[in-house]
């Protein structure tokens, strides 16, 4: 429960503080700023408290979720580009050994799920599996470590666990959605809209209805892919938050904190890879449905 | 026979379709209940009430649209899908209203998809067999 000033003035400064995204965003003109001044112009800036990133509106860019998302993505394609360079034919060892299970897990994956043709599902799959498996990780890491250690550096706000950030996520499944969209209308043409206006009533009296169903379900999906993730992120980062309180309650507390924190962070080892398993299988389920033309 | 069929009988629906039966007849009660007692939120409740309806519908229908399917992930995401689909139906129905119509109860809106929710979640055990 570290801060610039030594310690948080309550519980609820200490949650508010963890839950706090680095924003940088537009300030308008007559905005005030974190030392209670007034801004004289409308400026780009870095927020530097609450009060600022709350006046921002709807051009804030959350930078530490974005920075540890391009961070992670690119430990991944590293690693793998790294490994598949040097891979050898023989039985596999070490890192190797690793990536190869995780391509093949994938692959089997897809094959009993996607009965369509496209190269492309796989490594999108893999890239899905793999990147929200990391960003999910990062919860592991303890809650003050990172955002402690850059505020010593000056940076006040840091939230290092992208999947609990609704931009990110809800920005992946946007993703899948587009690539939905795009590969709907690449299989089947105009039969994508005949799909959703003909289904499952096949009479035009019922496109309305059809179409309402229909639209409703396609809209679903990315909300189920993405609210899913971070709800689910959320909570556990949350309870552990709640957890870290109790180490500024004295010693017993602390104790009893250390015990409850290792039960959750044994408990978090199983739902990390599970949201990760679920947003791939989706992924893989939803693009499958895209490319079945009946 | 050499081969036996894995699968003789279809997998039977459950009779989910009596939830929305009974939301149904739960805002119908409430509606009415209200037109009496207080009449001035008689829109809100029908209106909030008739929106459950639809949206469970929607999700009883979606989610039971690959029930028994060998792909079983085809009912995973079905239900998934229906259950947000559900609450974005709520969602949409509800929000408009709130925007374009500031003198309407929303409270009260929230309250009657609360109570018909909550009761059918709680009846469902013994609606659903």
């Amino acid at each position: 429960m570290a801060s610039e000033a030594g310690s948080y003035a309550n519980a609820g400064e200490y949650i508010s503080h963890h839950l706090t995204n680095l924003t940088y965003g537009k300030l308008e003109a007559g905005a005030t700023m974190c030392d209670g001044s007034t801004l004289e112009s409308t400026q780009w800036v870095l927020g530097g408290c609450s009060a600022e990133f709350n006046q921002m509106g709807f051009w804030a860019f959350h930078v530490d979720s974005m920075v540890w998302s391009i961070l992670l993505g690119a430990i991944f394609l590293f690693t793998f580009w790294r490994v598949g360079k040097k891979a050898t034919q023989g039985v596999p060892k070490g890192m190797q050994n690793f990536v190869e299970t995780i391509v093949e897990f994938i692959d089997s994956q897809v094959r009993d799920t996607f009965h369509g043709k496209n190269p492309w599902i796989a490594p999108i799959a893999l890239t899905v599996f793999v990147w929200v498996f990391l960003s999910n990780l990062m919860d592991i890491v303890p809650v003050d470590l990172i955002p402690y250690t850059l505020e010593l550096l000056g940076v006040k706000y840091q939230k290092i666990v992208p999947s609990t950030d609704p931009n990110i996520t809800l920005g992946t499944a946007v993703f899948v959605f587009f690539l939905m969209i795009y590969y709907s209308f690449k299989v089947k043409g105009f039969g994508f809209i005949k799909e959703l206006s003909f289904t499952p009533f096949n009479h035009w009296i019922f496109v309305p209805f059809n179409l309402f169903l229909e639209l409703v379900g396609l809209i679903a999906k990315p909300f189920s892919l993405g609210l899913r993730l971070f709800g689910n992120l959320y909570a556990a980062e949350m309870i552990f938050i709640l957890i870290a309180l109790m180490f500024g309650a004295g010693i017993f507390f602390a104790a009893f904190a250390g015990v409850l924190q290792m039960a959750w962070a044994i408990f978090h080892i199983m739902v990390i890879p599970l949201q990760a398993f679920i947003f791939m299988v989706l992924t893989i389920v939803y693009l499958s449905q895209a490319h079945e033309d009946h | 026979m050499v081969f036996q069929q894995a699968r003789p009988k279809p997998v039977p629906r459950p009779p989910a379709w009596r939830l929305v039966t009974f939301q149904a007849i739960a805002a119908l009660v409430i509606g009415l209940a209200v037109v009496v007692v207080t009449p001035d939120v008689w829109f809100e409740v029908i209106w909030a009430g008739a929106l459950c309806v639809v949206a469970q519908s929607y999700f009883t229908w979606r989610s039971l649209r690959h029930f028994g399917s060998r792909h079983t992930a085809l009912f995973v995401v079905a239900t998934s899908q229906g259950l947000f689909g559900k609450w974005i139906i709520l969602a949409a129905g509800l929000i408009p209203v709130w925007v374009t119509q500031p003198d309407l109860n929303a409270i009260t809106m929230l309250l009657m998809v609360v109570i018909l929710n909550t009761l059918s979640a709680m009846l469902a055990p013994i609606l659903v067999k």
